[in-house]
């Protein structure tokens, strides 16, 4: 119960500062730190709420697959549209 | 109609799973994975019968110059449908979802699938899906091509396209459910001993494939999705008058229509590597290779997809890495080629009708994957696109590859999955013929292609004429190749002669017990302690007599 | 505990039963995630796009609803964790509150992104139905921001109602199955998704209102 409070209170805790960032114009920064703590806060998330912490390496390999495969698709798409003339 | 299959076994023989109940009921309530696989053999042998009857309705059209027989605009809807019907109601779940339902848990000693009810959901979802599309036939077509390109698709065509993509849409999420149910149970339900080097190369056919359906279609879903909300309520995401960007529908379209293929074409390998392996005695050469390759076909397989777009105005860097990547497939391909050519090498070689078709598949197949790397090299592409050579390949892949496989595969285990022999003789003759009526119509097309002539018109320069002419003949025997195994394999569900347990003498899981199974599979627990194929040369002295009980 | 429970018949053990459906729920997961891709892929490109028309458009969205919105359903996912540790720890009733307290807070949340979408829909922001009126600079690709946002909230707040819908089932199970092991497992299963769904939130939020 206690991993559970302590990690709901980081939880808002980060929410609390991407929301006050958004108010600071950093340039860049400003999207180099929210995509930093949104993936701070799926973490959290998927390692306590949804137990990866103790999960088998199975369950962590069909968590992570998804992601890689998205990688995949953003990788090859952005190859095109980054190197348009 | 679905319980024709058990109707005349006789009820006095041992309980299997076709006589454990009779009524309609029995059959669209059952979640025995057995049952489910009849359910879905009905669905897409009638899907592949309105696929096919397009089919002859376009090659009636080409087999003259002028477009006399339909309209443009109906040949449009003819071959958006006959690509719409065949790709998502017969090819995709072909395999997987009949022999793959059927064999997996007896292929990994399981009691059945890891989901039983929701492999009968997906069931439901297909047929739902197959109502939209009937539908859509029934209200007058659809005009896009099975790829429903933006921003046709969503700003210009008057056709059902909606009721067409909502079809497709849903039988997606029977491809995602399927998948799932087929990767929990290879992961969680093999018996003891059967560690994942011991499975039946089928087993990681199908295991690929369904990495490939979970990972996949959920792209296509949204793809869709996004164009039915561009119609419907105009959310229009595509549109270019926004700035939005057409050619990004095609992304996400290939990304799982590219896959797709390998949807397609994996099982197919695994339904070859088990033939070729029982027919010829030996052990499939290089298994790790084997099933190394299969998983490298289906990750690769996830990386080429912009070879579809070289003249789209996709970036020439784009192209390029699009263009290298798609040459690395044929690496794990060729791996495949070459160990199904040397697991015959001093085989004891007998050529029943499994073993014509898988041999049938090798060759066709190799022809299909070679001249998709002549479609893979840019210069090239851009001479041949959107010409009939694109057309030959892809049909040398899906039907030459893929319905082999699944007609091999589906007279090897039909004694396990009805208890009955087909007539050895029509068999072989339908292998044969359909390999004959396939080049025949499909070989042309290479050529007209080459020579410049473009696909998806109705008419056509008149010096192309003997070639499509050729083409529809080849149609004809095709059509012959394809009806001979309907009736012989139909024909011996209730009059064949009684099967044995194990009429090839072959060597898996799934040969152990009666045929037809029983209802519950397994009833004692198993457990594998050998290595799969253990086939012998010298099995020559058992010969493979089909009644040897 | 594995004594007295039923086992499904395709299954060994209760152990196998859980990891497997545990497995099942994950892989469906990762097809979700490839599901919002395509979504996050399209939003990639027009943002890198039209970076000032998304930032402009960005600007109209209401950031305090949305903030309340994140830190609800942050709520929420406590809740069910809670849920699913008080019934480990058979505490049924205050598992009970807790689920309840998760459908509450999904409600809630399903309000206020109505209400958001009613203010869009007096400012004239909503890009289809007829009553766009945004007349601003790159007047065309503000609209095209508000399709991605429409779309993207409405495919999520969808999720949620269905994991609404799977909560209250659980809230049901709970009182007509005496099943305990079951209730576990289906909960576990029932909260996998719910945090999943809560995971899009977290991603969403950032990327449509926090642009400048």
């Amino acid at each position: 119960m206690r991993s559970l409070i302590v990690t709901y209170v980081s939880l808002l805790g980060l929410l609390a500062l991407t929301a006050g960032l958004s108010f600071i114009p950093m340039g860049m920064g400003n999207l180099i730190a929210n995509l930093g703590i949104a993936v701070a806060k799926v973490v959290l998330i998927a390692l306590v709420f949804m137990q990866l912490r103790s999960a088998d390496s199975l369950t962590r390999t069909a968590a992570v697959t998804g992601l890689v495969w998205l990688a995949l698709l953003f990788w090859l798409t952005l190859n095109d549209y980054l190197t348009r003339t | 109609m679905s319980d024709a299959g058990s109707g005349t076994l006789s009820r006095s023989s041992r309980a299997s799973y076709l006589t454990a109940g009779y009524t309609l009921r029995s059959w669209l309530l059952t979640s025995d994975h057995k049952r489910v696989a009849w359910l879905y053999i009905l669905s897409i042998t009638i899907f592949f019968l309105v696929g096919a009857a397009m089919a002859a309705v376009i090659r009636v059209e080409l087999a003259t110059a002028e477009g006399d027989t339909v309209t443009a605009d109906s040949y449009n809807k003819m071959f958006s449908l006959h690509g719409i019907v065949m790709v998502w109601f017969f090819l995709i779940p072909a395999i997987p979802a009949t022999l793959g339902n059927f064999l997996i848990p007896l292929m990994i000693g399981a009691r059945d699938l890891a989901f039983p009810k929701l492999n009968l959901l997906s069931w439901y979802i297909y047929t739902l899906g197959a109502i939209f599309t009937v539908y859509t036939v029934i209200a007058g077509g659809v005009d896009t091509g099975w790829t429903f390109y933006t921003p046709f698709s969503s700003m210009f065509s008057n056709s059902h396209v909606v009721a067409a993509l909502t079809g497709v849409f849903i039988v997606g999420f029977s491809s995602i459910l399927t998948g799932l149910n087929f990767i929990a149970t290879v992961h969680k339900m093999r018996a003891p001993g059967l560690t994942w080097f011991r499975l039946p190369l089928f087993v990681w056919s199908i295991y690929a494939t369904s990495l490939i359906l979970v990972l996949a279609t959920p792209v296509l879903a949204i793809t869709l999705v996004l164009v039915i909300l561009e119609r419907t309520v105009g959310i229009g995401i595509f549109d270019p008058a926004l700035g939005g960007d057409p050619l990004l529908f095609q992304h996400l379209f290939w990304f799982y229509s590219h896959p797709a293929v390998y949807i397609m074409i994996l099982p197919g390998m695994g339904v070859t590597s088990e033939l070729i392996s029982c027919y010829s005695r030996r052990p499939v050469a290089g298994y790790r290779f084997m099933a190394y390759s299969i998983l490298a076909i289906a990750f690769i397989g996830f990386l080429v997809w912009g070879h579809h777009m070289f003249v789209s105005g996709q970036s020439a860097y784009a192209s390029l890495v699009f263009g290298l990547l798609s040459f690395m497939v044929a690496v794990p391909s060729a791996i495949k080629v070459f160990n199904w050519t040397a697991t015959l090498y001093k085989g004891s070689i007998s050529f029943e009708t499994g073993m014509l078709y898988a041999l049938g598949f090798v060759g066709l197949f190799t022809l299909g994957g070679l001249t998709g790397l002549v479609l893979a090299s840019i210069a090239v592409d851009v001479h041949v696109h959107d010409t009939y050579f694109v057309v030959a390949h892809f049909h040398y892949i899906m039907v030459g590859g893929m319905v082999m496989a699944y007609l091999g595969g589906m007279h090897f285990w039909w004694p396990k999955i009805t208890g009955r022999m087909y007539n050895e003789t029509v068999g072989q003759l339908s292998a044969i013929i359909s390999f004959i009526g396939f080049n025949l119509t499909f070989f042309p097309q290479f050529v007209a292609g080459y020579l410049g002539m473009p696909r998806r018109y109705h008419s056509y320069p008149p010096e192309y004429e003997s070639l499509q002419l050729v083409s529809s003949v080849g149609a004809v025997v095709l059509a012959i190749g394809y009806l001979l195994p309907l009736l012989n394999l139909g024909w011996s569900a209730f009059a064949g002669r009684k099967a044995p347990g194990n009429p090839w003498n072959a060597s898996g899981l799934e040969w152990s017990g009666a045929s037809p199974p029983p209802p519950h599979n397994f009833s004692e627990p198993v457990v594998v302690a050998q290595e799969p194929y253990s086939y012998h040369t010298d099995d020559r002295d058992n010969p493979l007599v089909p009644d040897r009980a | 505990m594995t004594e007295n429970v039923h086992v499904q018949e395709q299954f060994q053990d209760a152990e196998q039963q859980h990891s497997t459906d545990v497995l099942g729920m994950w892989v469906f997961l990762g097809s979700e995630i490839l599901f919002f891709g395509g979504l996050f892929l399209v939003y990639t490109i027009y943002r890198q796009a039209y970076p000032e028309a998304f930032a402009e458009a960005s600007s109209h969205l209401n950031l305090w609803l949305a903030t309340a919105n994140t830190a609800i359903l942050l709520s929420s996912s406590l809740t069910i964790a809670m849920s699913e540790l008080l019934l480990r720890q058979d505490r049924l009733r205050s598992a009970r509150l807790a689920m309840a307290a998760t459908v509450g807070l999904g409600l809630v949340f399903l309000a206020i992104k109505g209400l958001e979408y009613y203010l869009e829909y007096a400012e004239g922001l909503v890009p289809f139905l007829g009553s766009f009126s945004y007349s601003g600079p790159d007047a065309d690709q503000v609209r095209l921001f508000f399709h991605v946002y429409f779309s993207m909230t409405g495919l999520h707040a969808l999720h949620l109602a269905i994991g609404v819908g799977l909560i209250v089932s659980m809230l049901v199970l709970s009182f007509r199955c005496s099943d305990r092991a079951r209730l576990e497992r289906q909960l576990e299963v029932s909260a996998l998704y719910w945090h999943f769904v809560d995971v899009i939130w977290v991603v969403v939020f950032p990327i449509l209102y926090l642009i400048k």
